[in-house]
């Protein structure tokens, strides 16, 4: 044994040594996680941003406004049921704002706009131009002033930006969708893009990418048109300059997110309804505008009440009843089974092999079932014509606003499945026609556009900021509302922005710093 | 290499197994106390140059084998006497009796990287806990066994489930985001303890790993306290760390022992809620918050605000259909189930058996062990089993060559109940199921196997827990062989190389049609998860040991390399929407989601060295020095050195005049240390990740969507100029022993600071990021520890002794990065933990009812009823205790021992869930102190709210209902409401054990046989309603004092035997 000791013992300590050595090399210089990549092609990015902009306009903030504008309403003593009595607190927007809008999709923007232009199609700019403006509309159409000259620029180290006047930032967006429009008509030998445009399927249909560009500079004249020193002649040079099959056309060219009908992967309302079932609920308010006007489109947006499968198979289409909404801000912790439902409009198609029978539509997943495929709008052929129905009705733009007025609930019935003949009777009634003093047709045009614009978020708040259309029902004081009882203007900045970013300082109310355009008392 | 390394195992195993059957000669005796000629058991008697060792029995005799030729010595050495050598000569039979050491010379304690010092020599704090400490509750997690027993450690645990974790703490937190919990080392080879953290939305209640760890294989456990003490263990101690010590053979004839233990407890639940049972599910308030007659509602309804029951006649909750399929009537009389709930949880049990084969001669020694685990939990489908083996064998090959090896192989198998914020937890709303429902007579499961519930909404409580199932088995391998060369009198070398690498499968169904979010939340349409997660660290030791005296001076030094390897792989998919129900095989889904798939590693080489001096045995001081290279930083950057200085004083040896009948022994000692600790892994630079939009209440996109792959950029940004954070301590205390050794008493103060601590630093989104990590943040930890032992009776067959321990500390965090106001490190948007500068570490910030500068509530003037505060989550709780301490009183007679743990938290504050819950749906027992309604049903307003009118700052005098009351002051939007003081007091363990008297056992095959009583949690005091305040929403984890739809806590109480032949 004596013999092998030193050998045992040099041969230990060479092992050592080498051990050693061979790991601080390679062992130690390095940092990479092999899990992830540093590099991001064009296309991957535009399907991610894309998808992430349709989540956004399918999630919280469809909640919050369709809540607002009594397009829905809630119970079950949850979060939304507090949203439904105005409470909503600055903790509750990180999300959206953070995770979402700005290192969401702003940040993939940019990243697909740092991209080199000569071995990137143009049409890639094109488009996150096109989506960097509608999220900045997005932004300040909720938020009213936010960081803009000085966003995004976390890779150059600036971490706490500078916040914007809304109105320059709606004014710089104009411009940026001008400079879209060129990416979009301009043409390059690089690869275009294609199905990693998961909203119009890319180079094919680049046409529609410009229809939505200038209708969203519509969208935007309409909440410009009443602010203070706004020139409306902008407009109608604006339209007269732009060739008509520049807007959108029809129904195609609806700027919606699609989803797929597999679970996690589905339309986010309804992927709310089964995580949080019940918690939201159909809404007096629309349930009942709807009801007195016989409105075929209850059948696809709503289950009937009380419910059967004969009559789900042939939906009521009288005036007093058939469906039945929540009144906003009453449910008091509750859970009612005495309402209609969310429907296919909302849900996708039906999956169920069989139909529960009434009265009332059991709670629950245990209910109805649907595929979760339907799309999410977000500025729709039908709100094209509502808004040059309203700019023609109030700012004398071009056009006939009962004409638009009438093209607008007509693509509504498209989207909606209604059959021409159903359309064809609906327009046909009162409802049909604009008519009475001009503030009753603003009335009237904007339920429409309400009705209409079911399910998208935003726009029909804004609306009603805008005009004080559709009537809402007063949330009960006894259940101690929010923000005084007093229908929210705008939503408070994430508590979590505030904290680290000193430049931007919170609103003491859902009604203190209102939106730029939002000039009615 | 693996080879080789199997290879070199089964050599060592022939080896110590054939050199231990060669021929000895026994040795009999008797060992007492000089002092008073009590025998003394436990006595460590060891054949002089040889690993050949024994114990003394009960009575105090040992028998031990030595060789023939050799005549040798005998070393006696025992704690608390002088170690004594005795020549054996021709003897056969050698009676000692040992002096008291009041100098306690002879305590050797293991301190970091396995090295053995004196107790009087050490200037940081250690504290040792041995096996007979270690296994008093037969606990199955092995740092439950912690608790309340040593000054400055805290345990945490999560909830009372099978398999649950629990954290333990070391004189307070250390870092903001990243791990607090101390290194956990294996015979001086660094193990994993991750693991224990509990998802809130989803899952089960998981494990930390040292639940791997048989208690009947640990000799001890060494904690070493704070930096000072840790500091050879460099980056990742700076939390301290945990030295388990596992048992070892011992040579001679007479320790060829087989060792039996068996243990039988049952487990049930602590606490349950205490429930009205007068009134039904219903309401009496009109949907806009007026009073009205109470009515009965069925179906959804799980508030208990209904009529009161008589046996009135009701309308079923079922519908038409269930009705005629289970024959239920359409209408019942009303009746109370006062223990629906409680019905639910079973009486669990916990079985353990250890078997055990040591022995060995005066070269080599071997034990073997085999552990087997069986716990069944309190509820349907929690289990855990677990199988250990265990080899340990050392040899000491030449004179001057030892050799060791040691494996132990873990199958640990587990089922597991959903938990959490979520509907498959069949407590979420279970907590408050109305007290008009029969759960247990009721329905729960249709023959197609779909649910039948009164609350379409949430999963019935018994079909979630045999139909969404979390299954997981563990295989993992711990293991290490060492070697160790003496070159001289004074310098030797030892190295160590170990390993610890598992496997964990884990299979998980969420069931057809599940209303909850169960463990993938895909909405019902069922879903199979398969995840396969791999991890392995291997470490090594080289040291090198120098040791010189040179006139009154000693000196030592120790220079070392570690090498450390941490790798790991998950590989895990989850299949959605399922065909077959029962069929629980993901090929039966249609769609298929991976899982956060990946490689990890992440390696460090540390160089360290520990010099040590004394002056006449009662000066000493130590330097040491170490510098990592961690690869989770840049190159650049990587490579950090960090010193400590400790000393310590024999004042009793430097002043011998002051020994005297008061005083034994007096040390004084101080100590200052740093230590580096690495960065997250791969947090140096930004990366692309796979898009996945999502927003919180569960929605989400999943890419691959609409067939599309889709990347985005990190919302956290890395930085390549991440450093170590570092953790400053200093350190004084002393240790006295006083009154003949009756009293030893030791206070330390410490003071630790890390600075430049690592974390994701909150920026401001609209920046594209929503953190950065960054070197931001000082925290600052101080406190006092005091731990007494005293033995205020001892006669010749009585013996009462007392441990007792007390620790006050202040987590205070000075500065996060400029600019930022708090971190989340836990819970939810409102009821969430944080740390905030200038706070204590992890306050609770929830939304609460307003109140006015003076802290009264503010009413509505007009209405009496409460107002939100619409400031959002506004500090409600601060978690951390005023102080903390336990006291162990044991009791010796004869053979009888009988220990009482009883541990004491005073302060602190928790935030409950349940509570709230209880009180808003009116389940609560004092929800119902107050009659609600008079003789026709109309509600009473006899509820007046403590507070002041908004309307003029006057006191409220409006009088409200028992529903307007309960459901406002304690409503979902209010949780900030539901805090309480957790001080408590608890009977932490209990045991009382008998050793049968050695004349019982002459012709008998057994040496020794022991058995007892034992109980775990037994009795509580506190002042929280309802629960257990010793659950924890997020399981072992930084974020402390949440509690949300918990699971109740355990007790558990049995009998233990143990059997030696």
């Amino acid at each position: 044994m004596k013999n092998i000791q030193p050998k045992f013992t040099k041969t230990i300590c060479i092992l050592i040594v080498i051990s050693v050595l061979t790991g601080c090399q390679g062992f130690l210089d390095k940092n990479i996680n092999p899990n992830l990549t540093s590099s991001n092609p064009p296309s991957l990015i535009l399907s991610a941003l894309e998808g992430n902009l349709g989540f956004i306009m399918g999630s919280d903030l469809l909640r919050y406004s369709a809540l607002w504008t009594q397009q829905i309403a809630a119970q079950n003593g949850r979060q939304t049921e507090a949203y439904d009595l105005y409470i909503l607190q600055p903790t509750e927007v990180n999300g959206v704002w953070r995770a979402a809008i700005y290192a969401g999709v702003l940040a993939d923007c940019e990243e697909l706009l740092k991209k080199d232009p000569t071995s990137t199609h143009p049409h890639y700019f094109g488009i996150a131009k096109l989506i960097k403006a509608f999220s900045y509309t997005v932004l300040v159409d909720n938020w009213g002033d936010v960081p803009y000259s000085q966003a995004i620029q976390g890779t150059s180290g600036n971490f706490a930006p500078d916040v914007d006047p809304g109105q320059a930032i709606y004014s710089a967006m104009l411009t940026l969708i001008d400079d879209a429009i060129k990416d979009l008509n301009a043409t390059s030998l690089s690869p275009n893009v294609a199905g990693d445009d998961i909203i119009y399927g890319g180079s094919a249909n680049i046409i529609r990418w410009v229809r939505f560009a200038n209708t969203l500079k519509l969208r935007m004249y309409l909440h410009l048109a009443n602010t203070q020193g706004f020139d409306t002649s902008v407009i109608t040079t604006f339209i007269n300059n732009t060739p008509v099959t520049n807007f959108m056309t029809a129904i195609a060219d609806d700027f919606q997110a699609r989803y797929d009908v597999i679970p996690q992967r589905q339309n986010p309302v309804h992927q709310f309804i089964l995580s949080r079932t019940d918690d939201i609920c159909t809404s007096a308010t629309i349930v009942n505008l709807m009801n007195n006007k016989s409105d075929p489109r209850r059948a696809p947006y709503f289950t009937p009440f009380p419910f059967s499968p004969s009559l789900l198979a042939s939906p009521p289409i009288s005036t007093t009843g058939g469906y039945a909404g929540l009144a906003n801000g009453t449910s008091n912790f509750g859970l009612r089974t005495n309402l209609s439902r969310l429907h296919t409009y909302v849900r996708g198609a039906l999956t169920s092999s069989t139909i529960p029978a009434g009265p009332n539509l059991p709670v629950g997943v245990g209910g109805l079932t649907y595929n979760g495929g339907s799309s999410t709008n977000i500025l729709s052929f039908a709100e094209y014509n509502f808004i040059r129905a309203e700019l023609a009705l109030r700012y004398g733009a071009p056009g006939s606003a009962a004409t638009f007025y009438q093209a607008g609930i007509n693509a509504s019935m498209q989207e909606a499945g209604v059959s021409a003949p159903t359309a064809a009777t609906y327009l046909a009634s009162p409802s049909g026609t604009l008519s009475g003093t001009p503030a009753q047709q603003l009335q009237q045009l904007i339920e429409e556009k309400y009705v209409a614009l079911f399910m998208v978020a935003t726009e029909p708040w804004s609306d009603w900021r805008r005009t004080g259309y559709p009537v809402l029902s007063q949330v009960p004081s006894a259940l101690n509302p929010g923000n005084g009882g007093n229908v929210p203007r705008v939503i408070f900045y994430p508590q979590q922005e505030v904290d680290a970013n000193p430049k931007l300082v919170q609103r003491s109310s859902l009604s203190d710093k209102k939106v730029f355009w939002d000039t009615r008392p | 290499m693996t080879k080789n390394v199997l290879l070199s195992v089964f050599a060592l195993m022939l080896l110590t197994l054939s050199t231990a059957l060669a021929q000895e000669r026994a040795i009999t005796g008797k060992v007492t106390s000089a002092e008073d000629g009590i025998s003394l058991p436990g006595v460590n008697v060891v054949v002089k140059g040889t690993t050949n060792g024994t114990v003394t029995d009960a009575d105090g005799n040992y028998r031990i084998g030595v060789s023939p030729s050799n005549g040798g010595s005998l070393v006696f050495s025992f704690i608390g006497f002088s170690t004594t050598e005795v020549e054996i000569g021709e003897r056969t039979v050698v009676d000692v009796s040992l002096k008291a050491d009041v100098t306690e010379l002879g305590e050797v304690v293991v301190t970091g990287l396995g090295i053995e010092r004196q107790s009087k020599t050490l200037g940081f704090s250690v504290r040792e806990v041995k096996n007979d400490e270690l296994t008093v509750g037969r606990t199955t997690n092995l740092v439950n066994a912690l608790s309340g027993k040593i000054a400055g450690v805290r345990i945490a645990g999560s909830n009372g489930m099978t398999g649950s974790s629990s954290a333990i703490f070391i004189r307070g937190f250390t870092t903001f985001t990243g791990s607090n919990q101390p290194l956990f080392v294996v015979d001086g080879i660094p193990i994993n303890n991750d693991g224990g953290g509990n998802a809130q939305q989803t899952g089960v209640s998981n494990s930390n790993r040292a639940i791997d760890i048989n208690q009947d294989d640990i000799e001890s456990m060494t904690i070493l306290k704070g930096p000072a003490a840790a500091v050879l263990y460099g980056s990742r101690a700076a939390a301290g760390a945990i030295m388990i010590t596992t048992k070892k053979g011992k040579g001679g004839e007479k320790n060829k022992a087989i060792e039996y233990t068996a243990s039988y407890n049952i487990n049930e639940v602590n606490r349950f809620p205490d429930y009205q049972n007068q009134y039904a599910q219903g309401t009496s308030l009109t949907s806009t918050g007026l009073p009205i007659a109470s009515v009965y509602q069925p179906n959804a309804d799980q508030s208990n605000w209904g009529p009161l029951i008589n046996g009135q006649s009701v309308p079923s909750s079922y519908s038409v259909s269930d009705r005629a399929l289970f024959g239920l009537p359409d209408t019942q009389p009303l009746t109370a189930y006062p223990n629906n709930i409680k019905d639910l949880f079973r009486t669990g049990n916990n079985m353990q058996h250890t078997i055990a084969f040591s022995g060995g001669n005066d070269k080599s020694t071997f034990r073997v062990s085999y552990n087997n685990l069986q716990d069944k939990g309190f509820l349907e489908n929690n289990q855990l089993q677990r199988n250990s083996f265990r080899f340990d064998g050392r040899s000491q090959l030449t004179s001057k060559l030892q050799m060791g090896v040691s494996l132990n192989y873990i199958n640990n198998t587990s089922q597991r109940s959903q938990i959490g914020n979520q509907l498959s937890n069949p407590l979420f709303r279970g907590w408050f199921l109305p007290r008009n429902y029969n759960l247990q007579g009721d329905p729960s499961v249709r023959p197609d196997g779909s649910q039948v519930y009164f609350n379409g909404n949430t999963d019935n409580p018994y079909w979630t827990l045999r139909n969404n199932l979390y299954n997981d088995e563990i295989n993992r391998i711990i293991g290490n062989i060492n070697l160790s060369y003496d070159f001289n009198e004074w310098a030797s070398v030892t190295y160590k190389i170990g390993t610890d690498a598992f496997v964990q499968r884990i299979k998980t169904v969420d069931a057809i049609g599940a209303r909850g979010q169960a463990n993938w939340n895909v909405a019902g349409v069922g879903a199979v998860g398969d995840q396969m997660i791999y991890n392995q660290e291997t470490s090594s030791y080289l040291n090198f040991n120098f040791k010189k005296k040179i006139s009154d001076f000693n000196f030592s030094l120790l220079v070392g390399n570690e090498i450390n390897l941490r790798v790991g792989q998950n590989l895990g998919f989850i299949g959605n929407t399922l065909s077959t129900r029962g069929f629980d095989n993901i090929n039966d889904a249609l769609n298929f989601t991976p899982l956060a798939n990946g490689k990890f590693r992440s390696n460090l080489v540390g160089f360290y060295a520990d010099f040590q001096t004394n002056y006449k045995n009662w000066l000493f001081v130590g330097l040491t020095g170490r510098n990592d290279i961690s690869s989770t930083f840049k190159p650049d950057r990587n490579s950090y050195f960090y010193p400590s200085v400790t000393t310590s004083l024999v004042l009793t040896d430097a002043v011998p005049t002051i020994k005297g009948n008061i005083v034994d022994f007096i040390k004084l000692k101080a100590n200052w240390a740093k230590v580096g600790r690495e960065a997250p892994i791969y947090s140096t630079d930004t990366y692309y990740l796979q898009a996945n939009p999502g927003d919180g209440f569960g929605p989400q996109l999943v890419y691959p969507f609409l067939g599309r792959v889709g990347r985005t950029l990190d919302d956290a940004a890395g930085n390549p100029q991440l450093s170590p954070e570092f953790t400053r301590s200093f350190e004084f205390g002393t240790e006295a022993t006083l009154l003949k050794n009756k009293l030893r008493l030791e206070v330390n103060y410490f003071n630790t600071r890390t600075t430049d601590i690592i974390l994701g630093v909150p920026v401001a989104a609209a920046s594209g990021f929503t953190t950065q990590a960054r070197n931001a943040g000082v925290l600052e930890t101080s406190g006092w520890e005091v731990s007494l032992s005293l033995t205020p009776i001892k006669t010749n067959s009585f013996q009462w002794m007392v441990d007792a321990n007390w620790t006050r500390l202040r987590n205070n965090v000075i500065s996060l990065a400029p600019g930022v106001q708090n971190i989340a490190i836990g819970g939810f948007t409102t009821a969430q933990s944080r740390i905030v500068a200038g706070q204590p570490y992890g306050v609770i910030y929830a939304n609460t009812l307003l109140r006015n500068d003076q802290g009264k509530l503010v009413v509505n003037g007009t209405n009496g009823l409460p107002i939100i505060d619409t400031r959002g989550p506004q500090l409600v709780a601060d978690p951390n205790p005023d102080w903390v301490g336990g006291i162990t009183n044991t009791f010796q007679w004869k053979g009888i021992t009988a220990s009482f743990l009883f541990d004491f938290r005073s302060g602190g504050q928790i935030l409950s869930r349940i509570v709230n819950d209880l009180r808003r749906t009116g389940s609560a027992a004092e929800t119902a102190e107050l009659p609600r309604f008079d003789a026709s049903g109309i509600p009473i307003a006899n509820y007046v709210i403590d507070g002041v009118r908004n309307s003029d700052g006057a006191p409220n005098t409006t009088a409200i209902t028992a529903q307007q009351y309960w459901s406002n002051m304690y409503s979902f939007n209010v949780p900030g409401m539901g805090v309480f003081d957790a001080t408590s007091v608890r009977l932490r363990e209990a045991a009382i054990n008998y050793t049968l008297p050695r004349t019982l056992l002459e012709k008998t095959p057994f040496s020794k046989v022991e058995f007892g009583l034992n109980g775990r949690n037994l009795l509580l005091w506190t002042n929280v309603p309802h629960i257990d305040p010793e659950t924890n929403l997020n399981g072992a984890s930084n974020s402390q004092g949440l509690e949300f739809n918990a699971m109740p806590n355990a007790r558990t109480y049995g009998a233990v035997l143990k059997l030696t032949f």
